[in-house]
């Protein structure tokens, strides 16, 4: 941020006062910053800011990247496995119990054991390919098209419109005061600060 | 002293950091299952927390009620043509007439089963919220996070109380109510270690590193649930068992068949949110690890009864917990602090 930038800021937003001004509200003293030390702060928060988001977002994108590689072997294996199904059809068109053919087998042959197999392959895999839609969600990993963010404004249309009598106006809510947080804010602030 | 008086090559600004805290704009906004509670700053540098009970009686009445309605400083609004008391008169009535109150939230969130949810509570915020100070100001409001228990999602929870802030003229933000208690009385270590609210309908579990929340989560009991079980074991209204556990009991020395009643599931509710923060810990992946022992902060309504935080450490001490821990401690005011959190968040706009 520009030195000159950051001045008209500031002048923008701050107050002239005199200096019988201050004293009469007490202050003897005051703290002076320069402006051009203000804009150096800014521009170091910023850059720090930014390095941090690329410290997290790449971190982030191995993790996904390391989840995307065991997804995909988990896919690999699933095919490996119906790979292995058909070729068992294959080898035993009438079941395991008799002979193996030679060769491949047209797939119309099957068996009912190797129906059952199949079908108990097919509840696997199905399940499978639940489990890792779940867990892609899970990773944020959707093959669904996001939609737009859902805005709930217009739930309140007709509450807005509808008459209502009350007393609310003439009642005092329970107020209760407790200690601020001016040490919360400050503490908060050194923290953002400092990286 | 002004601007031109500096003879520097530079103009210098004056920043006065004297002792009157400038009072910041935004506000934190509590949305308890049990009940509602809005923080500002004032001008003494301290918090004005406005709090109202979160729930409604539908009464029979007419002008005459009315007017001694208004002269008891009982709030009422009159829906759809019923009349109905709001807030901890509600709940003070269903008592005296042997009624339940009606409650707009459940288990942290809005409830689904009650028609009157949403209009009861926009009157409710507006109430402890007032005016924004300036349009658009921010107001952070406290959120769940989802259960490890049950299947509950957040999304139209905070997406309805969003558009509702909005309406009321802010600019609405969600954050995680265990967060807030993070930001609200973590300060002194660096907002890092555990907070924990222990609300109406749930208890929420933030651990936070230097502010960053590293794993948040709520476990679907609170306080509705040790009256519900109180209720149940003794045969009377939840009201009641509301009004009681809520009378000065003290769970560590219960006097009679019903404190005890309150104590024995209070000690399971502790143990139990023990139990799902320590599995929570050791099952999953992305834990943070600390070198250093942290602090456990609890807060929330249902942390107040008597006794609460003597009997969180008897039970810490049976449980293995897997990360070292240093104080645990009970905040000041533990019905404000998430609220408090929430202001700090709204102030800093983070």
């Amino acid at each position: 941020m520009e030195y000159g930038q950051v001045r008209d800021e500031l002048v923008a937003r701050s107050e002239v006062r005199s200096l019988d001004d201050l004293e009469q509200r007490g202050k003897q003293r005051v703290q002076v910053i320069r402006a051009d030390h203000i804009a150096e702060m800014i521009e170091n928060a910023a850059e720090r800011a930014r390095q941090e988001a690329l410290a997290n977002s790449s971190g982030g994108e191995l993790e996904l990247a390391e989840k995307d590689r065991e997804i995909d072997a988990l896919r690999t294996e699933l095919d490996a496995a119906r790979s292995r199904l058909a070729h068992f059809d294959a080898l035993f068109p009438n079941g395991p119990t008799a002979a193996p053919q030679p060769g491949p087998a047209p797939q119309s042959g099957a068996g009912d054991s190797g129906a059952q197999i199949a079908s108990v392959v097919d509840q696997l895999s199905n399940k499978m390919n639940e489990r890792l839609d779940q867990m892609s969600k899970k990773l944020g990993i959707s093959t669904a098209v996001d939609a737009d963010q859902v805005n709930l404004d217009a739930l309140f249309n007709q509450h807005d419109t509808a008459p209502t009598e009350s007393n609310l106006d003439d009642m005092q809510v329970k107020k209760k005061t407790a200690g601020g947080i001016a040490s919360n804010l400050e503490r908060l602030k050194k923290l953002k600060g400092n990286d | 002293m002004t601007n031109e008086d500096y003879n520097d090559d530079h103009e210098d600004v004056a920043i006065d950091t004297g002792s009157n805290t400038e009072v910041a704009l935004g506000k934190g906004l509590d949305l308890g299952t049990a009940n509602i509670a809005a923080a500002v700053q004032n001008e003494d540098g301290g918090i004005t927390v406005n709090v109202e009970r979160n729930a409604f009686l539908e009464i029979g009445g007419d002008g005459h009620s009315k007017t001694m309605l208004t002269k008891l400083n009982v709030p009422y609004v009159v829906h759809n043509g019923r009349m109905i008391v709001l807030g901890e008169s509600a709940f003070e009535l269903a008592n005296v007439f042997g009624k339940e109150t009606r409650r707009p939230m459940s288990d942290g969130l809005i409830s689904p089963d009650e028609v009157d949810a949403l209009p009861i509570m926009k009157l409710i915020i507006s109430k402890v919220l007032g005016e924004p100070a300036q349009p658009g100001e921010n107001c952070y409001f406290s959120v769940p996070a989802e259960s490890l228990d049950i299947d509950n999602n957040i999304v139209y929870h905070q997406g309805l109380f969003e558009g509702m802030v909005n309406k009321l003229g802010y600019t609405g933000k969600a954050i995680n109510e265990a967060h807030a208690v993070v930001f609200a009385e973590l300060a002194e270590n660096d907002f890092t270690g555990i907070g924990l609210s222990f609300g109406g309908g749930m208890a929420n579990a933030c651990v936070a590193y230097k502010s960053i929340p590293c794993v948040q989560f709520s476990v679907a009991r609170g306080g509705d649930w040790i009256d519900k079980n109180v209720a149940n074991v003794l045969g009377i209204q939840r009201s009641r068992a509301t009004f009681i556990k809520e009378s000065g009991v003290d769970i560590r020395d219960p006097k009679n068949r019903e404190e005890e009643a309150v104590a024995i599931y209070y000690a399971n509710l502790i143990n139990y949110v023990l139990q799902n923060i320590k599995s929570r810990f050791e099952s999953g992946s992305n834990m943070p690890t600390f070198n250093e022992p942290i602090d456990i902060a609890c807060a929330g309504g249902t942390s107040l009864v008597g006794g609460f935080i003597e009997v969180f450490r008897d039970e810490f001490a049976k449980i293995d917990f897997p990360i070292p821990v240093g104080r645990i401690f009970r905040a000041e005011d533990a019905l404000t602090s998430v609220a408090k959190g929430c202001l700090v968040a709204a102030a800093i706009g983070d």
